[in-house]
């Protein structure tokens, strides 16, 4: 599904490279986690993961395409198939939980009777059905993550991105948020979570990429420093 | 795009546009006088137009004729004029027409004057009264028909003419040269209401961007923002510049002036007519202009 090939980015004005040769492949269906220190590389590969920036020298294969070969104009296209969740959640405050989640389908121009679909599916799966009429700052962050999974899933993306998806919350409602994905991924997408709460990736028990300086340090099931 | 699409978006442009309401407003203002700017010019412009038509249509050329022209002569001179292009219509008047002619133009109690004088002895000669299509050639052709026999003269307003054209292409220029420094000036204002709009829903933006709308999708409804305050502007205006002209107009018509200004300018249906089609067409144009600017920064993401 992802297929770094000897990838090397270097920032403009940076002496050392963000990734410095780098090689990994995520089969379809894996769920892993994307460990390091803050500077390790992890943000570098979300964004090249989403066609923000270009690696200075390497390949990029996302679902088997060349993504260096995606132009300009299909960029939107490509990004439909990767869904993206950040830590500040960045759901729309003057917008409901339901609106939230239903403009991700109209962004994209889905029919509203499609919308009104399958908005409410989502918001049951995440747990939020009788929360859709509330605003976002009403809610709790858990719950605001959990509509941010939504909208993030709602148009059926092949990848789930999450960046620090815990990073705000307690252990607790982190441990909801884990099961959640997991249960996503279950469902046959594939998940890619960059995170250091160790914890949660310990009790996990699944494939860990770690990373440091934009080396790959370590490649296996288990824990976070196991 | 479907329809359903676009009214999504207009409802979005109209909220904004609310939300936005002192900022809007001011932009629809600025709008405004720069729209009556350019209106008080056009309509200036329209009027020398509309009264060098006038003039062009009126304009004729008399080839005064020697007293002992030939019937050769005079055939040839007939033959030459009627062979240039722009030619509309030539009459020939007599020694006697030209004598009846200037007896009427002077009146029962003055054409004592004149009473003397028979078509033999008039001083008056005979002519050819050649209407052009365009003023441009009379002069040309005057100059030509001069050269032949048997013509005395060939005279026109030569400077009226003359004036009349450099004034005309004077007006012109003005017109373009205000019309170009005050569009700069509407998509600037447009473009800065339109980037508060744009600002306050960068986040939106930046969520679009990462679900995979499409740059036009994104677009849209700030374009459309625009072009409404583009409208309500030249709406506006239209309707100042209206109650404007007639004032105008109203008050030349009042003056006891020599000249009847009022009477012979362009009617206010045809001036405010081709300004409204202008003003719509190009509010439109100015607010996609300006907003399209306005959002080019918050796509690259």
């Amino acid at each position: 599904m992802i297929d770094f090939q000897n990838i090397t980015m270097l920032y403009e004005g940076d002496d050392s490279a963000a990734l410095d040769n780098l090689s990994l492949k995520i089969e379809k269906g894996e769920f892993v986690f994307l460990v390091g220190k803050s500077g390790a590389g992890k943000s570098t590969i979300i964004k090249l993961l989403l066609k923000e920036i270009t690696p200075t020298s390497g390949k990029i294969f996302v679902a088997g395409t060349d993504i260096s070969s995606i132009k300009e104009r299909d960029l939107p296209y490509y990004r439909r198939n990767v869904g993206i969740v950040f830590q500040d959640y960045r759901l729309l405050e003057t917008k409901t939980v339901y609106e939230n989640v239903a403009f991700a389908m109209e962004a994209i121009q889905t029919s509203p009777k499609t919308i009104q679909r399958v908005v409410p599916k989502i918001l049951n799966m995440v747990g939020l059905r009788d929360k859709a009429r509330k605003y976002p700052s009403t809610l709790a962050g858990g719950e605001q993550q959990r509509v941010a999974i939504a909208r993030s899933i709602v148009n059926n993306p092949k990848i789930l991105i999450c960046d620090e998806p815990t990073g705000n919350l307690d252990p607790i409602t982190s441990a909801g948020i884990m099961n959640l994905l997991s249960d996503i991924n279950r469902l046959g997408t594939t998940v890619l979570i960059a995170t250091h709460d160790n914890t949660m990736v310990d009790r996990m028990r699944k494939r860990v990429i770690s990373l440091r300086n934009g080396v790959l340090v370590r490649d296996e099931i288990g824990g976070y420093y196991s | 795009m479907k329809i359903r699409t676009f009214g999504v978006f207009i409802r979005d442009a109209i909220n904004s546009i609310k939300r936005n309401s002192v900022m809007s407003l001011a932009s629809v203002l600025s709008v405004i006088c720069a729209l009556i700017i350019v209106g008080v010019v056009m309509a200036i412009a329209i009027n020398v137009n509309f009264i060098t038509d006038q003039i062009e249509e009126n304009l004729e050329l008399k080839v005064f004729l020697e007293n002992d022209v030939s019937e050769a002569q005079k055939q040839s001179i007939y033959k030459a004029i009627n062979e240039m292009e722009s030619v509309i219509e030539v009459t020939y008047q007599s020694k006697q027409e030209a004598l009846d002619a200037f007896r009427k133009t002077l009146g029962d109690e003055n054409s004592v004057l004149i009473s003397g004088y028979t078509a033999e002895n008039s001083p008056l000669p005979a002519s050819y009264i050649v209407k052009f299509e365009h003023a441009d050639d009379i002069a040309p052709a005057g100059d030509y028909l001069n050269l032949l026999e048997g013509v005395r003269e060939a005279v026109y307003g030569e400077d009226t003419v003359n004036a009349l054209l450099s004034f005309n292409k004077l007006i012109n220029a003005a017109t373009w040269i205000v019309l170009a420094i005050l569009s700069v000036i509407a998509v600037f204002i447009i473009f800065n209401t339109v980037k508060l709009t744009v600002f306050s829903r960068r986040n939106e933006i930046g969520i679009m961007k990462y679900i995979g709308a499409t740059n036009a999708y994104i677009r849209f409804p700030f374009i459309i923002e625009g072009m409404l305050l583009g409208i309500f502007g030249a709406g506006f205006s239209v309707l100042m510049l209206r109650n404007l002209y007639y004032f105008v107009v109203g008050m030349l018509r009042g003056t006891t002036s020599v000249l009847p200004l009022g009477e012979s300018l362009a009617p206010a249906g045809l001036v405010i007519g081709q300004i409204s089609m202008v003003f719509i067409a190009y509010g439109i144009l100015l607010g996609a202009i300006g907003s399209s600017f306005s959002i080019k920064k918050f796509l690259k993401v």
